[in-house]
């Protein structure tokens, strides 16, 4: 059985092996497979957080001084960190890494550098299932971390159970560059660099933006903790300074918070639910994409229709619907 | 320190000390040394490079942050005005920007920034521009480029003039002269043919003469291999002593003013340099400028294109990307016995074991209270030096008030 | 898009030697080679790179050391790979390496030399052509 032996190694907490499998998932769809096979009962232990803000937040930092307090708190942590693929050459710096300022003890703090391949890199499954090894590897808190707020990043957070969102002061305008799928999950934002001017004006801009653009009645709502009646969560603001730590207790009461919040049983599930939607779509898309590419290159049926299209006969969309047929979907 | 100087008399040399973080302290030590053999501060001569803002622009040999790392300089500056006034306090350098793969633009440019800014720290601090900056000097690159090079030099010394005069209000002529040391550019010496770099620095040596440097040293043409060989620092120490002597080009202040060619290039070059202090002031100045990663950025965009150009063929490197003729390196090198290593640790174990530990964790205290204040830490780090503390030992409590340093990397 | 296989590279400065501007200007080339890259940053131990290695499970780690501590550092390193069973990650090492350490270097595991002149085009052709998996 393939794999076995690093699977083992993995339950038993062992980093190489960890490394390994997620080397795998990233770069082997059909070792995925087998891999994800086998681990995924191991699954569903550990609290999937997802922080993603534009380049100069200060993003590294800041989850630096949050796993600093995670690892007080006696947590072990995984972060997977995401960084953009050049378009124009296919390569990518992982800078990431480098920029976490605490010297986390590797027993405690796993971090691994990750990059994101471009649309086509399937980003979202491999990212999917590198958590989920994670997960059977121990983790307790997994912190996936992205650049952006692209439609990779919107995918990857449906696998996270809270969304963290990075403004900073005198960025330009991020955000109206916040795209609406990633405001429409975001579940805390955070203004970062609390000490240069503008951080407070910054907070009121979310704050404007939510109730006009998403129709929160802004206030905090969420100390009542009837959780029977709610079943939505009003973003939450607050500001930080990742470096001297200032606010972090209110930062990290917010996760708690959340994350008390996810644990009622009927958000829970719609999370689970929408997790297994998306992870599974992914899944399919990658399978989907590669079934069709195959047949486009090989079914000699397609050659005729593409004559036919040339002769202006047919239009390409029906020509993808007599694809489908033949795909045996319909 | 006592040590290196056993028997020789500290009132009648000059001693130069390349250190940077740990400098006030070196110099804490000389001063002590010096004490013991009967002289007084006011007589020493000498300089310590003790320039802290081109280490997180370009050498990386930092320890704390650069807010304290400038107020141990300015106490440095302020304290040799009143007691060590023949000493030089900085060597603002622009060596190491270029190593790390500046444009001579930007060394002119980013050296000169720095120079300013320790300036206005000092004047900030209280002290009359005219009391401390006599004392500041300069430490340039002369690299392959020639015409660019004594241009770099002559922009150098005219910004500096002006700015000193109509900027900061100096009235001593002393204040507005730009005394600078220069080295020939290491980067530039091949590990292939090394012979070829005895050519290389020649040049560069002229280039700087030419250029009006002050003082000068010449690298060994094995640079690129190991640390030098005697043979290799005497064929380099001889380049200069000919320079010097035999070839007149040391005798004209300043000989090349007036060619057209010249003078256009220096021209250009200040109005370059302009440009860049412009970016640093609208980023808040140097600290800011640091901290934003501009300098490590501009550089680091720099080396990657000259590397680039190389590998183009655009920039010719003789006998490494043209005219290259292959063969074995037979250039003797030098080895450094990793027995010195446990001789200095069981001196320093001894020291430790025989000094007065009473009077020496007494002045740590007094050492450590003042760093969480605001007075000048020389006195402190004096006293701890008479005491015998170790520069670990003395770093290590400031490192517990200061922090350190983390740099974002920038590439 | 290419479906080549994508390629990580772990660049390190070990020990003391705060000279990055080579590995700086590595990093980007085999970024702008198509590489995935992570440059770990000055001052590491052998325990931090060893760490890394076992965490991002990179193709290949390049060192650059220029302070002479190469004799040093390499071997501690290459010990700690093989103690954790790190066998098929390709070490190179460059900076100021003479001629007469590189047998012996060798002997440690180490299997690629790129000193001053390097072509930056040579580096990345010889990670590619030199992968142990």
């Amino acid at each position: 059985m393939a794999y076995s032996d690093l699977i083992d190694d993995l339950l038993k907490r062992n980093p190489r092996a960890a490394a390994k499998l997620i080397t795998k998932v990233e770069n082997d769809f059909e070792a995925a497979e087998q891999i994800i096979n086998k681990i995924f009962k191991y699954t569903g232990n550990a609290y999937i957080l997802g922080i993603t803000g534009a380049p100069g937040c200060g993003k590294s930092t800041l989850i630096s001084t949050l796993t600093k307090l995670f690892v007080e708190n006696g947590k072990k942590v995984g972060i997977l960190a995401v960084d953009p693929t050049s378009p124009l050459t296919g390569g990518a710096l992982l800078g990431d890494r480098i920029r976490m300022k605490e010297n986390f003890s590797f027993k405690d703090v796993f971090i691994r550098s990750m990059a994101n391949r471009g649309q086509l890199g399937g980003l979202a499954r491999a990212t999917e299932d590198a958590i989920k090894i994670l997960d059977a590897y121990g983790c307790d808190i997994i912190i996936v971390e992205t650049v952006g707020v692209g439609q990779s990043e919107v995918d990857i957070f449906k696998s996270a159970q809270t969304v963290v969102v990075l403004l900073v002061a005198g960025l330009g305008d991020d955000i109206q560059a916040i795209k609406a799928g990633i405001m429409e999950i975001t579940d805390i934002f955070v203004v970062n660099k609390m000490d240069i001017p503008g951080a407070d004006k910054k907070v009121a801009e979310i704050q404007q933006m939510l109730e006009l653009d998403l129709n929160y009645k802004y206030k905090s709502n969420n100390d009542n903790m009837d959780f029977t009646n709610k079943s939505a969560w009003t973003p939450e603001i607050v500001k930080v300074n990742s470096k001297t730590g200032e606010n972090f207790d209110i930062f990290l009461d917010l996760i708690n918070k959340h994350q008390k919040f996810t644990q009622n049983r009927e958000i829970f599930a719609n999370y689970q639910i929408n997790r297994i939607r998306n992870e599974t779509f992914q899944i399919l898309k990658h399978k989907i994409t590669k079934k069709v590419e195959g047949l486009l290159r090989s079914n000699s049926d397609i050659d005729k229709y593409i004559k036919l299209v040339m002769d202006k006969s047919m239009d390409p969309y029906s020509m993808a619907n007599l694809i489908i047929k033949l795909l045996g979907i319909e | 320190m006592e040590t290196l100087f056993d028997g020789i008399d500290l009132s009648k040399i000059s001693t130069s000390m390349t250190i940077n973080a740990p400098a006030s302290i070196l110099l804490a030590m000389y001063i002590v040394t010096a004490e013991k053999q009967g002289h007084p501060p006011d007589q020493l001569r000498g300089t310590i490079q003790n320039d802290i803002l081109k280490e997180y622009i370009a050498q990386k040999s930092w320890i704390f942050p650069p807010e304290p790392s400038m107020r141990l300089i300015v106490d440095t500056i302020e304290y040799c005005a009143k007691c060590v006034p023949q000493w030089y306090t900085i060597s603002i350098s622009g060596y190491h920007i270029r190593e790390a793969g500046s444009t001579a633009v930007q060394e002119l440019a980013f050296t000169l920034a720095d120079g300013f800014a320790y300036v206005e720290a000092a004047m900030e601090r209280g002290l009359d521009v005219d009391d401390f900056a006599p004392r500041l000097s300069f430490f340039f690159n002369s690299h392959n480029n020639f015409f660019e090079e004594i241009c770099k030099y002559r922009a150098a010394r005219r910004i500096w003039a002006k700015r000193m005069k109509n900027k900061y209000g100096a009235k001593n002529p002393e204040s507005m002269r730009l005394r600078f040391h220069t080295q020939t550019a290491g980067v530039s010496l091949t590990a292939q043919e090394p012979e070829n770099n005895i050519v290389r620095v020649t040049l560069q040596g002229l280039a700087a003469v030419l250029g009006g440097t002050q003082s000068l040293h010449t690298n060994s043409f094995d640079e690129a291999l190991c640390l030098p060989t005697e043979k290799a620092v005497k064929i380099a120490l001889r380049t200069q002593q000919i320079i010097a002597h035999e070839s007149g080009a040391a005798d004209t202040v300043d000989p090349l003013a007036g060619s057209y060619y010249v003078e256009w290039l220096t021209n250009k070059m200040e109005a370059e340099a302009g440009a860049y202090f412009d970016k640093i002031e609208e980023l808040g100045g140097v600290i800011p400028a640091i901290k934003a990663n501009f300098f490590q950025k501009e550089i680091a965009n720099s080396s990657y294109k000259y590397q680039q150009e190389i590998e183009r063929n655009e920039r010719i490197i003789v006998g490494v990307n043209d005219l290259q003729i292959r063969e074995p390196c037979s250039t003797p090198l030098l080895k450094i016995d990793e027995k010195v290593a446990e001789e200095q640790i069981n001196n320093l174990q001894n020291l430790k074991e025989s000094r007065n530990n009473e009077l020496f964790k007494e002045s740590l205290i007094n050492l450590k209270q003042a760093a969480e204040g605001s007075e000048n830490l020389m006195p402190f780090i004096i006293e701890a030096v008479r005491n015998y503390a170790s520069v670990g030992e003395i770093i290590n409590t400031l490192k517990e008030v200061f922090g350190i340093y983390q740099e974002d990397s920038i590439f | 898009m290419s479906k080549e296989r994508k390629i990580k590279v772990l660049v390190c400065k070990p020990g003391l030697d705060g000279h990055d501007r080579g590995a700086k200007v590595l990093a980007r080339a085999l970024r702008d080679a198509g590489m995935e890259v992570i440059y770990t940053g000055l001052h590491q131990t052998p325990d931090d790179i060893v760490n890394t290695v076992i965490q991002e499970d990179p193709d290949a780690v390049m060192l650059s050391i220029l302070s002479g501590a190469h004799n040093a550092l390499c071997p501690v390193i290459m010990e700690k790979l093989k103690e954790n069973g790190i066998d098929d990650v390709l070490v190179g090492v460059g900076g100021i390496i003479p001629d007469e350490d590189k047998p012996f270097l060798e002997k440690c595991g180490l299997s690629g030399f790129y000193g001053p002149g390097t072509e930056l085009k040579k580096i990345v052709e010889f990670v590619k052509s030199n992968l142990k998996r």
